[in-house]
């Protein structure tokens, strides 16, 4: 089975080299969507032998993830696409427990859990944060997941045919428990390590970034 | 007078539907009328249970803003998803195969 990473990154120069060292002994093939960043992104990507594709206007995560679905998708081919961060939060020799319950035809869609696996350096704040948003994308979505709005995924082409994400920005980690939910796609979640350091803090989401995801939300709802 | 000649000619260059420009034009025109003759809009408002005429210009102002808002929303959003869509489909039609190093490092044409 073919398997592409794909990796949205927007000014991650000095970070997605290490991304892209652990990411690909375990991938076929690396498409980086350059999500208009103002540093050399494209470049460190181009020289790691990752495919690149620029998005002219920044168009946040969730489009660049979509773009790069797409990409694996139509020009690739891919049988497994695996969602992966730029900032080297996430390893790569993880990638082959995420795919395998879709290699054997158990899951469609595997969700990484750092509840289930690791969350190293995990400020208290955030842990609080995050549970709540784990808790109400229950409740919202009906999809029991331990872990919520984290990137370490793997999807299917049953799955990538399926899954759309129509919200540009990080509100598409909300969303697609929605397309999941929508699709009657089956999924297992799996244990991950995330790896918080200061950069990755400082460049990670806020309150202010959580307070966006929900008026991306309620402005989908409403006017989308 | 202004506002429905700018609408006409607007119309003219074909900027706006019949539909609007013809909605414009009863707009201003009501406006003009109301303006000229306030006890027409006294009337309507008691037809509408309504005391005063202002009353019912300012309740219907507001519902008009309201719904002009959320057009211009939707209207946002669509023009967004179209952004985005199009964003993609260069970023599709011009991907760069690995170790394509000649087209490496140009000079930025990201537009903020």
């Amino acid at each position: 089975m073919k398997i592409v990473a794909v990796i949205p990154a927007f000014n991650e120069e000095k970070r997605l080299g290490a991304a892209l060292l652990s990411a690909s002994p375990h991938v076929d093939e690396i498409v980086v969507v350059d999500d208009c960043s103002q540093d050399k992104t494209g470049c460190v990507a181009r020289h790691f032998g990752a495919h690149v594709l620029t998005h002219l206007v920044n168009r946040g995560q969730g489009a660049a993830l979509q773009t790069g679905m797409d990409y694996a998708q139509q020009k690739l081919k891919a049988d497994i696409v695996v969602h992966f961060d730029a900032d080297g939060q996430m390893r790569g020799d993880e990638i082959p427990g995420m795919v395998d319950p879709i290699q054997k035809g158990e899951a469609d869609v595997v969700l990484g859990s750092r509840y289930l696996g690791v969350a190293e350096s995990m400020p208290l704040f955030r842990k609080i944060f995050m549970r709540v948003a784990t808790l109400f994308t229950r409740i919202v979505s009906g999809v029991s997941v331990t872990d919520t709005h984290n990137g370490f995924r793997a999807l299917s082409a049953f799955a990538i045919e399926r899954i759309e994400f129509s919200l540009d920005r990080m509100a598409h980690a909300s969303e697609i428990y929605e397309l999941i939910s929508a699709h009657d796609l089956t999924y297992v979640e799996r244990p991950v390590t995330i790896r918080y350091t200061d950069e990755t803090l400082e460049k990670g989401q806020s309150l202010t970034g959580a307070f966006s995801i929900v008026k991306d939300l309620i402005r989908h709802t409403f006017f989308g | 007078m202004f506002a429905i000649f700018k609408t006409w000619k607007s119309f003219s260059k074909k900027r706006t539907s019949i539909t609007w420009t013809s909605l414009w034009t009863l707009l201003w025109m009501g406006l003009i009328l109301v303006s000229l003759q306030p006890r027409i809009a006294d009337r309507i408002a008691r037809m509408l249970g309504v005391e005063k005429g202002a009353d019912l210009i300012a309740y219907a102002s507001i519902a008009v803003l309201v719904y002009a808002v959320y057009r211009l929303f939707v209207r946002t959003e669509q023009h967004r998803n179209e952004v985005t869509k199009l964003t993609r489909e260069l970023a599709i039609a011009r991907a760069s195969e690995p170790m394509q190093k000649n087209s490496c490092c140009k000079k930025n044409i990201c537009q903020k």
